[in-house]
């Protein structure tokens, strides 16, 4: 099928070239967007349509270890329909995705062990270029090596571990705080950020620096991706707003920041504290943050934040798995539901709401569910349909828990986010965030991902969920609903240079603390 | 020549050290030898005329192969009925080999004469030094669970004579799931005063099977015997009931269904079509699963062994090639 394309009558929203519902054109050649028509060329009409660069999704858990044990509790004991939407298999993640428009996607957390296991989930994920992001703010190596002073070997180990593994950035969970409760169950809260880790000098504010320096020595191009201390409790606000503070005014994405966004009542009660925290960012240029929706139903949780998942099933008591993963990270699973009668879970979804909406900048402030955590990727037309109407809101509202929404800020939000915003939160923004120079834009030189939608602002919702092609790399995939073609997606990785300190220091450790050859390791491409 | 180093890691997961000689398929038809094209369109043909194919076996490949074998079986709505299974815990506290290597202690259900032969359990011996033995049955696990509702871990750590952090509890392959599952309950009760693993080591034959769940989870959704119609994967409980046509891949042990197409590293001459495969053998461009999910190269370098002619086999039955 040949991949070239030209794309009549469109409605563009380009946002990152202030293309703003303009009719256009739009051309690709060779599976890339040009400006010159192109020769031997499939024409799609597009007439009455909008054309948005391909759906890039920041954040989610599609291809690790992690997912694929969810996937087996889920595949035992859901409906299908929940095993479907929230742990589909590989095939049909890449098949889902690509109904509803997206084209990219980064798998939010592998740990450096199972990185292979990613990248044969990957391959088997059809449609969807990917990258994964690696967990390594508890790898007890950088804790040895910041609890020796060497911040210098640390960051050099920190290249190599991306370099070997083909890891696209750097993803840090409860800095400090798994490897605190992998070395001692009863002395593992983190209160601040300058607590000490399992008897050592290091504190999570060491292992934010470190990280940021190495993000900054190696030029990454996606700023380090953090999932701050105290997720989840009341009051942690103040961790969010320290995390920023540590950064130092140098890049951080904050993710799935709903969960990190509570204040507390003088009682102990949950509190939104949106508001407070997007006064901050919209003060610092530096920080970017996707929300983590949280939409009523079925969700699974699923991290590296084994201590929370913990606390999760103490309160829950539902079924739970958690799997500590060599000395690198851990990984817990609990399936979960969110209920519009619960102050709790409202509150969250209205807090993932605020941020959207009251935030000044929506390049920095973008749309994910933090799937499965939150709810299903397949969640993102209904929440859009939330984003672009008040009256969608406040009916939604309705149905949420009335204390929850007694003095929620969401009822006097009035902005309804235009396509232009959409475009933005979901593909413009998200491309621009992770560096990923040839997405999430329509220009010359960009990657020949497009989706187009039938135009049907009234009804966003249906809008979104079904999309009437959807195009990657000038290759129809998706020609109203059904799936046309499915080609295996492309990897991308930061680029790294070698460095024989990082590769020495990960031999010793292996060597000394793993439990394979440190040959094993390096992961070559498929021949 | 296989380095050492290699054979020490896959030693974990392939009871013997078998190293590829050649990367050729053999094939025959009804036990007559034939070359390989005449038994594909064989094949091909008893896959076509099938009206309830399964897939099956699976632990006696590499990944790659099973990636495969699931495509094949989408392809032909066939049933994936491996021969491992997973029924997921309802609570779980696992730990992979790295963590256990640097536990303070082991704890090991049942008489000591098993530790002393599995590979495994001697891997985790020489790292960590200090364990002990402890009754083996449910209604042993099922007193220590109570003793620490009473006392908490204390029930547990004071018998060993060292402080300890951290503790694995490592069981022999075959301890009945009930026992399994009371090992991780009791570890879950204990998680937040000490920290407590559970691993189940393997069958010492068990080869590749963690490679099978991993992938056919992967690839279906499901820990299970699955079930393909148009390509999409449902959770199958039929077993083998009404298959009409096994294609055996990697399989530990032979079905009874009718009609038989084998792919395996040693020749059967009761199957309709037999292909010969070097199975897991080290040195080929493939991975194996360990049995706690981590993925292994079967050769030193990727780039120059040779790929696994399974996967390219399978691709030729899936009609791919």
């Amino acid at each position: 099928m040949t991949a070239n394309l030209i794309i009549t009558g469109a409605k563009v929203y380009d946002p990152a070239h202030d293309i703003d519902g303009d009719v256009r054109d739009i051309y690709i050649k060779d599976g890339r967007v040009v400006s010159d028509k192109p020769a031997d060329a499939r024409t799609v009409n597009a007439t009455g349509c909008v054309a948005m660069p391909g759906g890039v999704d920041i954040h989610c858990h599609i291809a690790s270890t992690a997912i694929n044990r969810a996937r087996a509790i889920l595949g035992e004991e859901a409906p299908t329909h929940v095993h479907r939407c929230l742990t589909p298999s590989t095939d049909n993640t890449g098949k889902r995705y690509a109904a509803l428009g997206y084209t990219t996607a980064v798998e939010a957390a592998v740990a450096p062990s199972a990185a292979r296991h990613t990248h044969m989930q990957l391959a088997d994920t059809p449609n969807l270029d990917a990258g994964f992001l690696l967990l390594l703010a508890n790898h007890q190596c950088v804790i040895d090596l910041l609890s020796r002073g060497d911040d210098d070997a640390a960051v050099s180990f920190i290249a190599h571990q991306l370099r070997a593994t083909g890891a696209y950035g750097i993803k840090v969970v409860n800095p400090g705080g798994v490897a605190a409760w992998r070395h001692d169950a009863k002395q593992h809260i983190i209160e601040t950020l300058d607590d000490n880790i399992a008897n050592t000098a290091v504190t999570p504010r060491r292992i934010l620096q470190c990280i940021a320096t190495a993000a900054e020595k190696l030029n990454l191009p996606h700023a380090p991706h953090v999932h701050c201390n105290r997720l989840g409790l009341p009051g942690n606000v103040d961790t969010t707003l320290a995390t920023i503070d540590a950064m130092e005014n140098r890049r951080v994405h904050l993710t799935h920041l709903q969960f990190h966004a509570y204040g507390t009542s003088g009682g102990g009660d949950f509190t939104s504290a949106a508001t407070q925290l997007i006064d901050r960012i919209n003060n610092s240029p530096n920080v970017t943050a996707d929300v983590g929706q949280v939409v009523f139903g079925d969700a699974v949780t699923l991290t590296a934040d084994t201590p929370l998942e913990y606390t999760l099933w103490q309160l829950t008591g539902k079924r739970y798995a958690s799997v500590e993963a060599e000395l690198e990270t851990g990984c817990g699973v609990m399936p979960i539901r969110y209920s519009d009668k619960q102050y709790l879970h409202s509150l969250q979804w209205s807090i993932g709401l605020e941020l959207m909406l009251a935030c000044d900048d929506p390049w920095r402030m973008l749309l994910s569910t933090d799937h499965p955590n939150g709810g299903s990727f397949l969640s993102y037309p209904a929440i859009i349909a939330g984003l672009m109407s008040k009256t969608v809101r406040d009916e939604q509202m309705k149905k949420a828990n009335p204390r929850a929404m007694k003095h929620s800020p969401l009822r006097d939000l009035t902005r309804e986010m235009t396509l232009g915003d959409i475009a933005v939160i979901t593909r413009a923004g998200p491309a621009r965030v992770l560096g990923l120079e040839h997405k999430g834009h329509l220009g010359p030189g960009a990657d020949g991902d497009v989706t187009i939608y039938h135009d049907l602002a009234a009804d966003p919702q249906r809008m979104f969920e079904s999309p009437r092609y959807v195009i990657k790399a000038g290759r129809v995939l998706v020609d109203d609903g059904d799936l046309q073609d499915a080609a295996p997606g492309r990897r991308f990785a930061a680029p790294i240079e070698p460095n024989e300190k990082g590769a020495q220091i990960t031999h010793d450790w292996l060597a000394d603390h793993g439990s394979y050859h440190p040959s094993q390791f390096e992961i070559t491409p498929d021949p | 020549m296989m380095p050492d180093t290699l054979w020490q890691d896959l030693s974990l997961v392939l009871a013997s050290r078998n190293e590829i000689a050649n990367a050729d398929v053999g094939a025959c038809i009804a036990s007559e030898p034939c070359d390989v094209d005449a038994a594909v369109a064989k094949a091909r043909q008893l896959i076509a005329d099938a009206t309830c194919p399964a897939v099956t076996g699976l632990n006696h490949v590499t990944v790659e192969a099973q990636r495969q074998a699931v495509t094949l079986a989408a392809a032909h709505d066939a049933r994936v009925l491996p021969d491992a299974c997973e029924t997921p815990l309802d609570i779980a506290q696992y730990a992979t080999l790295g963590h256990v290597y640097n536990c303070d202690f082991i704890i090991k259900p049942g008489p000591g004469h098993w530790a002393a032969e599995h590979p495994v359990a001697c891997a985790i011996a020489e790292r960590v030094l200090h364990s002990m033995f402890i009754g083996e049955t449910l209604d042993d696990v099922l007193q220590l669970r109570a003793a620490v509702r009473d006392r908490g871990a204390a029930a547990l750590t004071d018998a060993i004579p060292q402080p300890v952090r951290r503790i694995a509890v490592v069981l022999p392959p075959g301890t009945d799931v009930a026992i399994v599952s009371q090992w991780h309950k009791l570890a879950a009760d204990v998680q937040h005063e000490l920290r407590l693993c559970v691993m189940t080591l393997p069958a010492p034959d068990a080869a590749n099977a963690r490679g099978a769940i991993e992938v056919v989870t992967w690839r279906t959704g499901f820990a299970a015997p699955v079930q393909f119609a148009d390509g999409d994967a449902t959770r199958c409980l039929r077993g083998m009931a009404g298959v009409d046509l096994a294609i055996e891949i990697g399989a530990s042990q032979p079905t009874n269904a009718p009609q038989r197409i084998v792919i395996a590293d040693a020749p059967d001459a009761s199957a309709a079509v037999n292909f010969t495969i070097p199975g897991l053998a080290i040195g080929l461009a493939a991975h194996v699963c360990r049995f706690d999910g981590q993925m292994l190269r079967l050769c030193d370098n990727l780039q120059t062994a040779p790929p696994d002619p399974a996967v390219a086999l399978l691709q030729r039955l899936a009609g791919d090639a």
